[in-house]
């Protein structure tokens, strides 16, 4: 399948990032014809129609979600784009930002138009000081021209929006962590229920979280419409997605592709195959939290729907490629690390367990793990997560678990290698 | 009202009750270590987890914040939600040190009952145990990290109880730490009640670290007395010592909490006890029996009364002795010496409350407080005074009432919002206050139909305030005219305003005026005759209250009869078989002032080192003009030193009482401890000087003796030890129509026109 | 004046270890959010990229400005990996170790910089010049091994290239501290 244009449809046109080039491209005539023609129930039917689902990873339709939004609260709404991008593996939000910054502010204006929000913020991760920059530039540009600020495009629609920086914290990409975090506190996801961001968001107002891919899907969705969006992608998961390839591959790096497109198509075409003429041992599919799969899987469509039979998930579409020399073990005590240093400690079983589950993979891995090991790693999961089923406050419940069991699915042989051998076989 | 099952048992709850608490009430118990009743829950420690079927099926959700539904159908013991509880409490397990045997916490930890009941039996956990440097936190909690389950109760008690967070989580994931900023130390105010609401032994209550376990203490339930809030508390007592104190749960008053000034009085280290009666000889003083003491005391006394009248003598006491020590105390005064000269040492309010209400006392209760829409606080620093009460009134506060201030002083209040914070100049609170009036009159903003009954002179009040216009209270207070206006018209538009006034009201020479002003402003804005708002002196003493209630005051007799009554002087005579003086008494300062000139000769000190309270010169001055001072107290005070005689009394840990609290809630204490070096109560004291005299006060035990006040006083017609029970019982301010103090009001009806 | 605020004072010294620039940014940071509290991590950020830390002076100060409780603010600050509590070197040195660096190297970026400098993860040189760190994903994966040196990004690296890098920072260093001399 060839190279996908709807998220990425500018990104090589020179100086892009400048407003006036967005413009002559037809940059903002979806907003125009947003806030001049149609009314916030209108774009959302749009957008329901389009079926847009999510691209944080959740896949929840974007549509949907904002009809969630509280109705006739005494406060007022907001929008908060999601640019947490704290998901290891995954990049593709940055080059997003830094390639089109407009397109996002457009399809932010958009969407809080649809929601009727009136202040919106971008919170990226407090890496991003490079994407913030630009980002920041063009929101200057957009005020300057009137397409934020007061009375958008002679309409009486006023709309603030500025960038928010975080602080080096993976948790804050989970919505209600990250209203949290933009409230100036800890980075604690909240309990749902009651805390919905649409119920009780940022300062108790209802609050859509929307992911950066997932915002600026909407102005070529408001300028094509819904039907041209439906061409593209599966059935049930229409469109297009921002893969991130790295690892062991030719060619890494981020592109766009209909939703869909088998794995093996990505590695093998779109990152010409795995570096040195190395098999591919595994892969994880969507970023750290989906766990691995091996090579017998890489026929598998990268769809929500198709990875989920698989018991893992797309997650951030983010594909990282090991080849035959990678020790699995060695990956997953990694995944188990990142899990026990980015828990923020509220839940038990997320807090403790992700520290017994690195401490387990640490021992086997120096040759010390015991046959036991495993069926205690399974269970230590289990208690943090069945499943999809997270017995947490937040969906981290998953990320603790996938990496171990996924590994355990596949790879068991090399954890029980691990054991009898006394230490690491690729040492 | 959702109905639903847990397991197999019906019931129906109120909307927005939680599974645990539908559970608690059906008897199911659920574990909990994150949750606290008090607190928001947070839904963190994950072991409430139970099963809830939904027409989409079961899952596993957590009980402490999970409402009830209609038709939910949950199981505590499906097995999954069994092995997720066995799961958690594993992990918890799993760094947790094993050191209950040298625990604090030790046979009352959450963790050890969670575990034993709920718990999985074994750990497969078989690596190291994380650990953390403790440091030190202060005198008062001790920190033994290793311990902490990691709840953030502590945390969230700070914000959401005590307003002023101290303690916050550090770092995070599985090394997260409580800690202070910097290291400090933590406040003294309501520091201790982290020793219940962390559920195990990581914070400690430091002044009771390793002296005792539980099962070896007797816990004495009992009133505090170190303010006017009456916090009800249990007192442990190991072989005849306070070894800890804990709030005893009331929900009508300190829900679960104590403040640090309560709790840790006991560990203060006090000066020594006089240890038996003593009369002075020279510059020493000589100890005698109490016959002795008694006799010495009857013949001086007798002497000024042939000498000089019974009017040369008089009686200061304070409000901390027990409704029956000061009604003793009274009852000498007015039955056996024949003078009204016996005062407590607070100011009277001055004569508007008492026309209005007929009694002086707040007009609404604590349980009230936390319904109230609107407070407005005025000279009173009720976070360090009143601590618990500034909870309570945080909780109304939290959930949007409105908070309004006006002190000279730059107060914390430790409020989640505060609507307006006033600043006066020092000394112009009634001007202040006046000023408000005047804007309600003159904004037609007042309910004068309420406001009748209770102000006779209204038109008089309308003349007495139209001096204070906005310009001269502004020039008087410092505060911009706008300012006081918008304050009035916030009170006036408010849905009934707590008025809780202080000691810069009470204590200040314009505390007539500025008391009138408030019981205008109350009755002007509706806010009377509710119990969601009121009017709520705030005095200082434990048994402030009793102590104008008991009428240990020169102008009323017990149950605010008047003393230039004749009635009611026939009355109280007849009940003690003695007549009762009809001259007018002096007043605490009016008595030094006379015992300086030497009008006075003879002063008897109840519970008051006076010295301290009141350090100017003329104090002392006077205490040495007097031929006789009789001093009886704990500890040997400078006032004490300046003694002719010197009584040694009860602490209220060592006697049998009553006090009666900041909303007219008369509440027992307790015998909890043995009676050092020969103590006697008051009431026994009093009768042996009476009977050294030559008459009967006829008081013979604490019992009687609240029996007789019940006869004395209408407001305590039905109280007796026999119904007071635990939590004390509340008597009622009498409604406009009826005469006051003449029907007798009775704690079940209290208070009368809040229902 | 008569309104005061609830939270007025609570620094005990009247010395300002904030630039009046940096307080002055810090009420700009204010003035942008509906609630005062929101402007506690950019103004943690202005303070951090002034002073090159946050000490707790510095907290106790960002407190007050913000109508906050100085645990308030530590306690937030303890959370995120990327504020020092500590002071730290001129040029903080993360090298991504999270899997896609690991892959490609980015544990070895990390050894070779421990034996130049000689100090291990998480421990600042003696000269006070660079703290080495390893860190989670830096979104930069593509383009593994990768590193951030005062938060900004350094991509496709060897061990060669990044020790380059860091010589050339200690060399401008040096120059800085010549010319400051
Ligand atoms: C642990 C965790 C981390 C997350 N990190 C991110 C993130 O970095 N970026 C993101 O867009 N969504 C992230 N999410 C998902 C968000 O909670 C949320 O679902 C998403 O921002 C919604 O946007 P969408 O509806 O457009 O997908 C995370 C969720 C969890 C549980
Ligand atoms: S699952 Fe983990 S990260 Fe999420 S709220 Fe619970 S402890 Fe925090
Ligand atoms: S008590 Fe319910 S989660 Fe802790």
């Amino acid at each position: 399948m060839p190279v996908a244009k709807v998220v990425s449809q500018f990104f090589d046109v020179d100086n892009i990032q400048d407003l006036d080039v967005f413009e002559k491209q037809g940059g903002y005539e979806a907003a125009r014809k947003s806030l001049t023609e149609m009314d916030p129930s209108s774009i959302t039917a749009v957008v329901k129609d389009s079926n847009l689902r999510g691209r944080g990873g959740a896949y929840f339709a974007t549509g949907v979600k904002w009809g969630l939004m509280a109705k006739g609260s005494p406060l007022p709404n907001y929008l908060i784009c999601n640019s947490d991008e704290s998901e290891p593996c995954t990049f593709s939000d940055r080059w997003k930002m830094k390639s089109c910054p407009h397109q996002l502010i457009e399809g932010m204006i958009i969407t809080a138009f649809a929601i009727q929000a009136h202040k919106s913020y971008i919170y990226m991760r407090g890496e991003f000081r490079d994407c913030q920059r630009i980002v920041d530039r063009a929101i200057a540009q957009a005020y300057e021209k009137g397409y934020l600020g007061k009375g958008i495009f002679g309409t009486d629609f006023d709309l603030d929006m500025q960038t928010h920086m975080g602080a080096g914290a993976y948790i804050c990409g989970e919505e209600s962590a990250l209203i949290e975090s933009l409230e100036g506190k800890r980075g604690f996801p909240r309990i749902k229920p009651p805390y919905f961001p649409p119920a009780k968001g940022l300062y108790m107002a209802p609050t859509t979280v929307n992911n950066c891919e997932t915002l600026m899907n909407i102005p070529p969705i408001i300028t094509k419409g819904a039907d041209w969006f439906k061409t593209m992608g599966t059935e049930k998961a229409p469109g297009t997605r921002c893969f991130g390839i790295s690892g062991h591959v030719n060619r890494p790096g981020p592109i766009e592709l209909e939703m869909g497109t088998t794995l093996r198509e990505i590695i093998e075409e779109h990152a010409g195959g795995v570096r040195g003429g190395k098999a591919l041992k595994a892969v994880m599919p969507g970023g750290l939290s989906s766990g691995v799969l091996s090579a017998q899987e890489l026929d598998t469509p990268m769809d929500p729907e198709s990875l989920g039979k698989l018991g893992t998930m797309l997650g951030t579409g983010a594909v990282t490629v090991m080849d035959e020399t990678t020790c699995i073990v060695r990956v997953v005590l990694r995944c188990a690390q990142f899990a026990r240093e980015e828990s923020c400690g509220q839940c038990t079983p997320c807090r403790d367990g992700t520290d017994w589950l690195e401490r387990l993979m640490q021992r086997m891995e120096s040759g010390e793990g015991q046959l036991n090991d495993i069926p205690l790693l399974m269970d230590v999961c289990h208690n943090i997560t069945d499943g999809f089923r997270f017995r947490t406050i937040c969906g981290m419940g998953v990320t603790d678990a996938f990496p171990v069991t996924t590994g355990l699915k596949y790879f068991k042989d090399e954890f029980e290698a691990h054991i009898a051998q006394r230490g690491c076989p690729f040492n | 009202m959702p109905t639903l099952k847990i397991d197999g048992k019906e019931i129906t709850v109120d909307k927005g009750t939680t599974i645990l608490q539908a559970a608690r009430k059906l008897g199911v118990e659920i574990p909990v270590f994150c949750y606290h009743d008090k607190l928001e829950p947070m839904g963190a420690c994950r072991v409430c987890m139970v099963e809830a079927v939904t027409p989409r099926g079961p899952a596993l959700v957590i009980a402490c914040a999970t409402d009830a539904s209609d038709g939910l159908v949950v199981n505590t013991q499906a097995p999954g939600a069994v092995k997720e509880r066995n799961g958690v409490i594993e992990y918890i397990l799993a760094n947790h040190p094993l050191d209950c045997p040298v625990c604090d916490r030790g046979g009352e930890c959450d963790l050890q009952d969670n575990t034993f009941r709920f718990g999985p039996g074994i750990s497969r956990f078989d690596l190291p145990k994380r650990v953390w440097d403790d440091y030190d936190m202060g005198p008062y909690i001790a920190r033994c990290q290793n311990r902490c389950i990691r709840c953030y109760r502590c945390v969230r008690y700070y914000t959401e109880i005590v307003g002023k967070p101290e303690l916050g989580a550090y770092t995070r994931g599985c090394t997260t730490e409580i800690r202070t900023f910097n290291d400090r130390h933590l406040d003294f105010g309501m520091s201790g009640n982290l020793s219940e609401v962390c559920p195990v032994g990581a914070l400690l209550d430091k002044t009771y670290l390793h002296r005792g376990r539980p099962w070896e203490i007797r816990d004495g339930v009992t009133t505090c007395a170190h303010c006017s809030y009456g916090c009800t508390m249990r007192a442990g007592v190991r072989q005849g010592k306070i070894l800890r104190v804990k709030p005893f749960d009331n929900e009508e008053v300190n829900e679960v909490w104590l403040c640090d000034r309560g709790r840790f009085a006991h560990t203060r280290t006090r000066p020594e006890r006089i240890s038996s009666p003593m009369i002075r000889k020279g510059d020493k003083f000589e100890a005698v029996s109490w016959e002795e003491a008694a006799a010495a005391a009857a013949k001086e006394l007798k002497a000024i009364i042939a000498s000089d009248g019974p009017d040369a003598i008089g009686g200061i006491t304070s409000g901390r002795p027990t409704n029956e020590d000061l009604y003793a105390f009274q009852k000498f005064f007015r039955a056996v010496i024949g003078t009204n000269n016996v005062a407590h040492r607070f100011q009277p309010m001055g004569s508007a409350f008492l026309a209005a209400f007929g009694v002086e006392a707040a007009t609404n209760s604590i349980v009230g407080l936390e319904k109230s829409a609107a407070f407005f606080v005025i000279g009173a620093d009720i976070t360090q005074t009143q601590p618990v009460m500034a909870s309570r009134i945080r909780k109304a506060v939290r959930k949007g009432a409105r908070f309004l201030t006006a002190d000279s002083r730059r107060l914390r209040y430790n409020m989640p919002q505060i609507t307006t914070s006033l600043r006066y100049k020092s000394g112009s609170a009634a001007a202040l206050l006046l000023g408000m009036v005047r804007v309600l009159f003159e904004e037609n903003l007042v309910d004068l139909a309420a406001a009748k009954p209770r102000i006779p002179d209204l038109e008089g009040l309308q003349r007495a305030v139209a001096e204070y216009t906005l310009d001269t209270v502004a020039t008087q207070t410092g505060i911009e005219a706008q300012t006081i206006q918008d304050t009035a018209r916030i009170l006036a538009t408010s849905n009934g305003v707590t008025f809780l006034f202080g000691e810069e009201v009470l204590e200040s020479p314009s505390a007539p005026a500025a008391v009138s002003a408030l019981v205008a402003l109350a009755l002007l804005t509706g806010s009377v005759g509710r119990e969601d708002a009121g009017l709520v002196p705030i005095v200082q003493d434990c048994n402030a209250q009793g102590a104008n209630d008991m009428g240990v005051r020169p102008d009323l007799l017990p149950g605010y009869a008047p003393v230039a009554d004749p009635d009611a002087r026939t009355r109280m005579g007849s009940l003690w078989g003695s007549p009762v003086p009809a001259g007018p008494g002096l007043g605490f300062a009016e008595m030094l002032a006379a015992a300086a000139s030497g009008k006075l000769k003879a002063l008897y000190l109840m519970g008051n080192d006076l010295l301290k309270q009141r350090p100017e010169p003329e104090t002392e001055a006077a205490l040495k003009a007097a031929r006789l001072l009789i001093v009886q107290d704990l500890y040997m005070t400078e006032t004490a030193k300046l003694a002719h005689i010197l009584l040694p009394a009860r602490s209220y840990h060592e006697k049998q009482g009553t006090f009666t609290s900041i909303e007219r809630r008369v509440q027992a204490i307790r015998e909890i401890v043995p009676v050092e070096g020969g103590a006697r109560p008051v009431w026994r004291i009093v009768s042996d000087i009476a009977n050294a005299v030559g008459k009967d006060l006829g008081l013979r035990s604490a019992e009687g003796i609240l029996q007789e006040i019940g006869q004395a006083s209408p407001q305590y017609a039905r109280i007796s030890y026999d119904t007071l029970g635990t939590f004390g019982k509340t008597w009622a301010i009498p409604s406009p129509d009826s005469e006051p103090a003449s029907e007798p009001v009775t704690a079940e009806s209290a208070p009368v026109e809040a229902r | 004046m008569a309104s005061v605020s609830e939270t007025e004072t609570h620094r005990q010294s009247g010395e300002s270890v904030l630039s009046d620039a940096a307080r002055a940014k810090i009420q700009e940071l204010i003035g942008r959010f509906p609630q005062k509290r929101s402007a506690l991590l950019p103004s943690l950020w202005v303070v951090q990229d002034e002073n090159g830390w946050l000490s707790p002076e510095a907290m106790e100060e960002v407190a007050d400005l913000l109508d906050l409780e100085p645990v308030q603010v530590e306690e937030t600050a303890s959370f995120y990996t990327m504020y020092f509590r500590q002071p730290v070197g001129k040029y903080v040195v993360d090298i991504c170790t999270n899997i896609a660096c690991m892959l490609n190297g980015g544990y070895e970026l990390s050894r070779a910089v421990q034996a130049k400098l000689g100090i291990k993860p998480h421990e600042t040189t003696g000269d006070g010049l660079f703290t080495l760190r390893e860190v989670e994903c830096i979104a930069a994966c593509d383009k593994a091994p990768c590193a951030q040196i005062n938060y900004e990004y350094y991509e496709n690296l060897t061990p060669e290239s990044l020790l380059r890098t860091l010589d050339s920072l200690a060399a401008e260093a040096a120059g800085q501290r010549k010319a400051g001399t």
